[in-house]
């Protein structure tokens, strides 16, 4: 147990020197994206599923939301380059935007 | 007169009702017997006397079902003793049930106690079970017929529903030989990982996944699922000798798909023999003197190719008339 | 036909010796690829030329008259649909208990075809549909294949998979069915997602999802498609084969897919609420939190990471299982449905669903069929999943787990022998190729060469100087045994053409409702009796006329003779099918109150035995009792339509409760051909036991040229019950009791009231007729 409080500050410490800036803004967005996931569940836990398309359609979207900024993040870290052969940062952030054309046009339709 | 229409009518009356008494009283104590027989064990067992006053005499309101059998080994009857397990089942739902009434009964009466209400009954079979409605005499669908509804517990279930309008929900003791099996084979596997925990490497063996694989389908493509479902006989016994090979296209015996699952076999093998001979998917480098032996089994490959597909073939062509239709 | 088929399968060894210059290759391929497109499409049209350009069989009605239906009022109402011509009296919500995607496919080219002003009647794009989609299903197995191992092997699985007994028979022309155009999705869906595992790309995902999407519009058999995936991943992470490429493809095709698959109405909330789908999020839950450890482990690689990575996974595997049974505990997950559970425990259909055990495609598979519909491949496809295992990479675990998890369910079910037969073909391909190309490759060697020589203009010599090293050439395996192994083969390829061949223009293409008898001497007679029924039908009854018959009918007389049924083959409702199950069962009075309780005008009866049609509804009969007695057991017992001896027979022998059943009265009334003995019933080879009788409540309405299908009418109360009296007579009956008689009109009167006024008819007439008279 103490070696995991210990552990837990040196992650952060490494987080904040190894993350280049680009990334950061990323994560920023993912904890955004991921807080409003979080309320929209407590909302629906609190209040109701009552239009229960609409719950879904918002819930859904922001985990793509979400797992979609993982990929574009996973994409564009020079790191993973060897991972990800063929596959430009600015393709990664192309796929990303019609990936979200898709999705919310789909969120749209099914929002009612 | 009015005094002795009076007079008469009282007495009728005091003589219905003792009668009526009378028979309550007899009713009863059946029923009170019955119960105290039923308390220990959900099946009464019948010899001829109790046969002939709790199920023949007529005093009753409610419905006998008797299981005619014969449990002793020197009987050698396979079924009776499915058939007896899956009575005891629905007798024990209906004991331990929140049905449970009065109004039903099971009986069992065996051949070499009750040998005499065999012949009462003039039944030459077993096992049998009988139906004894309250009233009236039983009619010929009041025995169950198992060719048609199978001896499962629910099919007598159903029948009884049927018979009595008891209805009877089936409660199987949970079967555990199935779950103690698997924890075993399950134990059996984690003690041999443990035991091999340093030399795990056999689960990268690819050929033996390969090798699992291939059996797979070729037990499903032999039709195993279908020996599993329809249970066919191993293979069919006539005068002119055993028959291996089903001749409809609809039906198969067990030794037939085994039959074709060698063939499938043999061709698969056959082709990847012909393969490795001529150097491999990898294209390995090909060595000067191993060229005859090669050769050598490149021939044998093509040769077990084309035998084992003609003698798949021609057993399909055994099946289905007149196969190649032109 | 088999000319351009086995023509096609010659083109295919001839690409090795081109392989070396791309342009060659590319025009070889795409040659292939469109032969393989016209054999396949040539091959599906013998139905067309046997018989005629027609729908067939029992589905495609359905689905070509809704698809008529969109046409005509367009896409939104065809969603809003509710069909009153349907389940009378209860109707059915067409928009919503349908796979759209069929109706939407022909629709849409329909319109196109009709904005480039190409007028083409819908019925036509209907019946060519699954042929023209056989071609893309042979390009997506192409791609398929290519992705797996090589081009050549895309090769030979698409020209396989064009010709395939296994997939033509749902794909003949007019077999206007889910199956034609789902298949094709499927492969292209797998396709995408090797390719977007390959690549790790989003875009390549998002091609996945939507392909998914529209499996999904098209055929229930997605389910396979959303766990086949997720368990290629599952078992992917159980080998260790974790990768950034892996989690972006599985993440972003799951969720979007997801929520595509959400937009169907008839899926709805399925997928968020049934065990059959839990997998798929299970595995993304799993892939989440592994993704997340992995990261932890990247941020700071010392440490014992690497049993906290395990651990943490096992953790994460075990409470989402644990998660999923609690949920379906509480109710929140509905279990596996019925049909979907009867794959797994395979008595369970038998003793529970007879509905489903009724049908013939449900019943587990022989070898023979196997061999039947896949042939050579049957036996060469485990060579293919054996190198496939062998040479194993990411995408050949998944194809290793296609395999095997489809051949398991077409061991199961006949009708699924549909989803195997694809990645049959895949794998047959992969092995052929590897053998041909081995087996030409060292014929290959020596090639270029020559033809470098070829152009030097050395000619013989230079040849010569070739020939010479060729002993040496003993460590290949010679020339003989190569052309041997090579004629071999062709002639294994050419049998499997002709046996395709054979199978799909004899045993796949008859359409059903036109039946075809060979006469002794080989002539060809049309029995055109189903037609001429449903035309009757629709020419000679009131426009709202409800026809009752047996819910195989159901839609072919919905949409040939446009008249409202009872019941049809959508079976959703057991209890309404068991309702008409229990009227023919039943004996003509108790039938007939039924009937009166569901309004029926025409009962629809399809009779074999003039001519021997073997699937008629005396056959089907036992089917209705049983399916009858699930629901009404104190009414129906099977055993009654049995003899005492448990046979099931029509002639003398016969139960008492089955002679004077509804449908062996309606089956028999009045019938006397068939044979040497007037009456004799050539199906089940006897004399009927009950003949010469008389119906009270139906009158025979219709039968048609060959007795196959006969039509009654029911008649109305007013009709039965009263004698039919001579003129004279009524006329003295009348006035002497005239009290009696207005008390009897009286009594119809109320009886017939909620009919209306119509049916009082006949007795203003008569009431006319006695004033007159007096």
């Amino acid at each position: 147990m103490s070696s995991l409080t210990s552990v837990i500050p040196k992650l952060y410490q490494e987080y904040t020197t190894k993350t280049s800036k680009k990334l950061k803004i990323i994560d920023a967005y993912l904890l955004y994206v991921f807080l409003t996931a979080v309320i929209q569940f407590v909302y629906c836990c609190l209040v109701g599923t009552f239009p229960f398309n609409s719950f879904l359609s918002g819930f859904i979207s922001t985990v793509s939301c979400f797992v979609l900024g993982v990929c574009l993040r996973l994409q564009v870290n020079p790191e993973n380059k060897n991972e990800f052969q063929g596959l430009s940062a600015e393709r990664g952030f192309a796929d990303f935007i019609f990936a979200h054309l898709v999705l919310h046009i789909v969120v749209i339709n099914f929002i009612g | 007169m009015k005094y002795k229409s009076l007079l008469f009518f009282t007495l009728f009356l005091t003589y219905y009702d003792a009668n009526a008494q009378n028979r309550g009283k007899g009713l009863e104590e059946k029923v009170r017997n019955l119960k105290d027989l039923t308390a220990k064990y959900s099946m009464i067992s019948l010899n001829l006397n109790r046969f002939k006053e709790y199920v023949r005499s007529p005093p009753r309101d409610y419905s006998f079902v008797v299981m005619f059998t014969a449990m002793a080994p020197s009987r050698k009857c396979a079924i009776c003793q499915h058939v007896y397990d899956e009575y005891t089942i629905v007798a024990n739902s209906f004991r331990f049930s929140s049905a449970y009434s009065d109004k039903l009964f099971f009986g069992i009466v065996d051949f070499d106690e009750g040998s005499d209400i065999f012949q009462m009954l003039r039944l030459n079979t077993a096992p049998v079970i009988m139906h004894f409605p309250a009233k009236g005499k039983p009619k010929p669908a009041d025995s169950m017929d198992f060719e048609r509804a199978g001896i499962h517990a629910e099919a007598i279930a159903k029948w009884i529903q049927d018979r009595t309008d008891v209805q009877i929900r089936i409660f199987r003791p949970p079967n555990y030989s199935g779950v103690a099996a698997f924890l075993v084979l399950f134990i059996f596997i984690a003690i041999f990982f443990y035991v091999r925990r340093n030399n795990l490497e056999f689960l990268y063996n690819k050929q033996m996944w390969a090798i699992i694989a291939v059996f797979i389908c070729f037990a499903m493509v032999s039709g195993q699922m279908w020996n599993q479902i329809r249970g066919p006989p191993f293979f069919h016994r006539t005068k002119n000798g055993p028959v291996y090979i089903n001749g409809g296209s609809h039906g198969q015996f067990v030794l037939e798909s085994y039959i074709v699952a060698m063939l499938n076999c043999a061709v698969v093998v056959g082709m990847i023999l012909m393969i490795e001979a001529a150097g491999g998917v990898n294209g390995k480098d090909v060595r000067p003197q191993e060229g005859k032996r090669r050769r050598f089994y490149s021939v044998v490959g093509l040769v077990l190719v084309c035998v084992f597909f003609s003698l798949l073939l021609s057993v399909f062509r055994a099946k289905t008339q007149g196969y190649p239709y032109r | 036909m088999p000319s351009a088929a086995t023509e096609n399968k010659a083109n295919v060894p001839k690409k090795g010796i081109f392989n070396n210059t791309t342009g060659f290759s590319t025009l070889i391929t795409v040659t292939v690829l469109s032969l393989a497109w016209l054999a396949g499409f040539a091959s599906r049209l013998f139905a067309v030329i046997r018989f005629e350009s027609i729908i067939h069989e029992f589905d495609p009605w359905f689905n070509y008259r809704s698809t008529a239906y969109m046409v005509q009022h367009g896409f939104y109402n065809f969603l809003n649909w509710f069909d009153e011509r349907a389940w009378y009296p209860l109707g059915r919500i067409v928009g919503g208990t349908v796979y759209p995607g069929l109706m939407i496919t022909s629709g849409t080219i329909h319109w196109i075809l009709h904005t480039l002003n190409i007028p083409i009647h819908i019925r036509d794009i209907c019946v060519f549909l699954a042929p023209v989609f056989s071609g893309l299903t042979a390009i997506a197995t192409y791609l398929l294949t290519s992705e797996l191992w090589s081009r050549g092997a895309g090769l030979f699985a698409a020209c396989f998979i064009a010709i395939i007994p296994g997939y033509s028979s749902r794909s003949v022309a007019g077999s206007y069915d889910n199956e034609g155009i789902a298949i094709f999705a499927l492969q292209f869906t797998y396709y995408l997602w090797l390719k977007s595992i390959k690549s790790g790309s989003i875009f390549w995902s998002i091609c996945t999802a939507l392909s998914y999407f529209y499996m999904v519009s098209a055929w229930g058999g997605y389910v396979f498609i959303i766990n086949l995936i997720p368990l290629h991943v599952f078992v992917l992470l159980i080998m260790g084969r974790f990768s950034q490429r892996l989690f972006v493809s599985y993440s972003v095709f799951y969720i979007v897919g997801l929520l595509l698959s959400m937009q169907i109405p008839f899926v709805g909330f399925q997928p968020i609420r049934t065990s059959e789908h839990m997998a798929a999020s299970g595995v993304f839950a799993l892939l989440m939190a592994i993704g997340a450890l992995k990261y932890l482990h990247s941020l700071n690689p010392k440490g014992q990471w690497k049993q906290l990575l395990i651990l943490g996974g096992l953790v994460a595997a075990v409470t989402v299982f644990l998660a999923v049974v609690l949920l379906t505990y509480m109710g929140i997950i509905a279990p596996w449905s019925g049909r979907f559970y009867s794959l797994w425990d395979t008595g369970y259909a038998k003793i529970h669903i007879p509905i489903i055990a009724s049908v013939s495609e449900h019943q587990p598979t022989t070898w023979s069929s196997f061999f039947f519909d896949l042939h050579v491949l049957v036996c060469t496809f485990p060579v293919g999943l054996w190198y496939c295992i062998k040479n194993v990479n990411d995408e050949r675990v998944f194809v290793a787990l296609y395999a095997l998890s489809a051949v398991y369910f077409a061991g199961v079910m006949v009708r699924l022998m549909l989803t195997l037969t694809p990645v049959v073909c895949v794998l047959a391909g992969i092995a052929f190729s590897i053998l041909l190309d081995l087996v030409l490759r060292e014929d290959e060697t020596p090639a270029p060469t020559q033809e470098s020589d070829d152009k030097n203009l050395y000619d013989k010599a230079g040849k010569l100087k070739k020939r010479t090293p060729e002993p040496v050439g003993e460590t290949g395996l010679g020339m003989n045994v190569r052309s041997g192994t090579l004629i071999a083969f062709m002639i294994l390829l050419m049998l499997f053409s002709v046996h395709c061949t054979w199978a799909t223009s004899n045993a796949y293409s008859s359409p059903s409702i036109v039946l075809a008898s060979y006469g002794n001497d080989g002539s060809r007679k049309i029995l055109d009796d189903f037609r001429e029924a449903y035309g009757w039908l629709s020419q000679n009854t009131a426009e709202d006329a409800r026809v009752m018959s047996w819910w195989d009918y159901g839609y072919q007389i919905a949409g040939m003779g446009n008249r409202t049924t009872l019941v049809d083959n959508n079976t959703w409702n057991n209890s309404h099918i068991a309702l008409v199950g229990k009227a023919m069962a039943s004996n003509e009075t108790a039938a007939y109150n039924i009937m009166t309780m569901l309004d029926v005008d025409y009962v629809l009866v399809i009779f074999g035995g003039a001519i021997g049609y073997s699937g008629d509804d005396i056959n089907k009969f036992i089917w209705m009792v049983r399916i009858a007695e699930g629901e009404h057991p104190k009414d129906i017992h099977e055993a009654d339509y049995f003899t005492e001896r448990g046979e099931y027979r029509i002639d003398s022998e016969a139960s008492k409760t089955m002679l004077n059943s509804l449908m062996y009265k309606l089956s028999y009334y009045r019938y006397d051909s068939g044979g040497s003995p007037p009456g004799f019933d050539r199906t089940r080879g006897a004399l009927p036991g009950l003949r010469g009788f008389k119906l009270t409540y139906l009158e025979e309405a219709y039968t048609t040229e060959h007795w196959l299908v006969r039509i009654y009418r029911v008649k109305k109360p007013d009709e039965f019950n009263r004698p039919r009296l001579p003129l004279a007579k009524r006329t003295i009956q009348t006035s002497n009791v005239m009290s009696k008689k207005l008390a009897v009109d009286i009594g119809h009167m109320t009886s017939k009231r909620r009919k209306g006024a119509l049916k009082n008819k006949p007795i203003l007439v008569k009431g006319k007729k006695v004033t007159k008279l007096d």
